[in-house]
């Protein structure tokens, strides 16, 4: 038996042959063994590039854990938070739980394995990824909890060890997307999003010595506070959203032939709105604001668009629930950037910044990850535990793993949630906020609970164990 | 002699694009199916957008389901790119499945 590849100009074969017995092997066939980027040779068989189902499920578990930790510890502290500033420690650990635990866990198993199949390219080190998980979770256990209490010996230590392994994380990505043929703008986005990660790193560590006084860092306080959001919020987990919304719209809803430009200018008025946002930050000049401000809004509009011909060219007309949502966040970010537009007209105090962040990060950024959960996670289970063929049949589809619609309660519950609980800390109306904080505890329990049933633990535990 | 209808009518009923859910001939990803030695099938397909993640589940379920079709002695897949997947090479079924 024998699959053969061409590539898209004609005549460029990428792969060979394989004989019967390796097909049955599972691994033979993904060019396993070979090093990182280098296509198969002659008499292998140039496929897959994803790495084995347990890395990426580890990071992807651990942040669904630290999103329930999150939505729990948010209702049971919901009272307190709304009246607390946003540099209290325990609004500090809370944040970091939602932004490290959760999120960032859950995008690094996203990552290592959408960056593999959006740039046909095996990882620079999967053994490094899988060594730096234990790395990642050892100081995030120790982090929030020292966050919490603002323990400084802690804050250095796990600090020091979380930096490390975010630091690993975005060199196994970057070395990965160094050496892919791939280009266009969607390696911009993604190469862009883990340098300003690595940015983001740094300010938190000079935050840490602002915050005992260190010398002139100490008057840079609040700057550095805001670069270290800004590009975190939207340095990274922004462009990375858009960079792989490039990839992932057009595969779920199968669109074809919508206009390619878009996404390259996405990226440089989305790098231009950053730094002048940064740079407002450092001046106080409030035509810096006012131009970054509205630079972020243009970004959601040119966005917004981009999304729109996707989908006017779609060849699936009825768009799935988990697709759905990821465009209504795509439109609560703009209600965001429009948000800070209006802040920045309104001179709005601390309070007004802390929930802007806080809609931005659970509007936009968690919503739209949730969204693309609900397809990424039973598509990864699925290539790895139902697409050999064993028997004659009709054969397990994606959608026979967590169909679909079942998504809707998660995601549209959140979305309530993060609605009441925003509009209810403005208002300073604590039975709202006890309200929208509970609506998304649930949401986030049901979310995690669906995905974990597709992952099914004690399968997954197993594979996890059978390869450490 | 393989009887190419009966490995087209197999691939219809066996091999699925896991995430749409229509078969990979009504679906038009299937180009040809020839014999060109006795036993030996030649398929030719393609995946509807390059860098599929289905790519390598699709081609081989492709194999597998050609592969338990009388006579078949040895089955060679080709995906090709050229010519590109269009949405004008679906059947009316899929068609209609996707909602037109």
């Amino acid at each position: 038996m024998d699959v053969r590849w061409k590539g898209q100009d004609a005549g460029q074969q990428v792969g060979g042959g394989r004989r019967p017995a390796e097909a049955d092997s599972g691994r033979a066939d993904r060019g396993a063994g070979l090093p990182a980027g280098q296509a198969a040779g002659p008499g292998m068989v140039a496929t897959s590039s994803s790495p084995p189902l347990h890395l990426p499920v580890r990071y992807m578990m651990l942040g669904l854990a630290g999103f329930v930790v999150f939505g729990v510890v948010l209702a049971a502290e919901a009272f307190r938070l709304g009246r607390d500033d946003a540099t209290v420690p325990g609004v500090v650990a809370l944040t970091h739980l939602l932004t490290l635990a959760s999120l960032l866990s859950f995008v690094m198993g996203a990552v290592y394995q959408l960056t593999t199949v959006a740039f046909l390219i095996r990882l620079a080190s999967e053994r490094a990824a899988c060594i730096n998980f234990w790395l990642y979770a050892v100081s995030i256990a120790g982090l929030i909890p020292a966050m919490a209490a603002w323990w400084l010996p802690g804050l250095m230590v796990f600090g020091t060890l979380a930096s490390v392994a975010v630091i690993v994380y975005a060199a196994i990505v970057g070395v990965t997307l160094r050496r892919t043929r791939v280009g266009g703008p969607m390696r911009l986005f993604v190469l862009a999003a883990h340098v300003h990660l690595v940015l983001a790193v740094v300010a938190a560590w000079l935050i840490i010595l602002a915050a005992a006084g260190t010398g002139a860092l100490a008057r840079w306080y609040l700057p550095l506070l805001a670069t270290h959001i800004l590009l975190a919020a939207g340095g990274f987990f922004t462009f990375l959203v858009m960079g792989f919304t490039g990839k992932l719209l057009p595969m779920f809803t199968l669109a074809h032939g919508y206009p390619q430009y878009r996404p390259r200018w996405l990226f440089w008025l989305a790098e231009t709105a950053l730094w002048t946002l940064i740079t407002a930050a450092w001046t106080s000049w409030r035509v810096l604001w006012w131009l970054g401000g509205a630079a972020a809004l243009v970004v959601f509009l040119w966005f917004g668009l981009s999304v729109w011909s996707m989908l006017r060219h779609r060849m699936r007309k009825r768009i799935e629930p988990p697709v759905q949502s990821a465009v209504a966040a795509a439109c609560a970010g703009g209600a965001g950037a429009l948000w800070l537009l209006g802040q920045v007209a309104a001179r709005g105090g601390s309070a007004v910044w802390q929930s802007v962040t806080g809609f931005y990060l659970l509007g936009w950024v968690a919503w739209t990850l949730m969204s693309y959960a609900y397809k990424i996670v039973p598509f990864l289970v699925w290539t790895h535990r139902h697409s050999k063929r064993t028997g004659s049949g009709r054969p397990v589809l994606i959608a026979d793993l967590l169909p679909p619609a079942r998504s809707r309660p998660a995601l549209w519950g959140f979305a309530a949630g993060v609605v009441m609980l925003t509009a209810s800390s403005l208002c300073a109306w604590p039975p709202g906020v006890a309200v929208g904080a509970l609506a998304v505890a649930a949401a986030v329990i049901g979310f995690a609970w669906q995905l974990l049933g597709v992952l099914d633990i004690r399968t997954t535990a197993k594979e996890w164990m059978a390869r450490d | 002699m393989i009887d190419l209808d009966e490995v087209r009518e197999k691939l219809r009923q066996e091999v699925y694009d896991p995430e749409i859910g229509i078969n990979v001939v009504d679906l038009g990803l299937i180009y040809d199916i020839a014999e060109p030695e006795e036993g030996l099938l030649h398929i030719r397909m393609t995946m509807t957008t390059p860098g599929c993640p289905a790519h390598d589940t699709l081609a081989e379920a492709v194999e597998w389901a050609a592969a338990q079709v009388f006579g078949v002695a040895d089955v060679r897949v080709e995906v090709v790119w050229d010519p590109p997947w269009s949405p004008a090479m679906m059947s009316e079924a899929a068609r209609a499945q996707l909602g037109w």
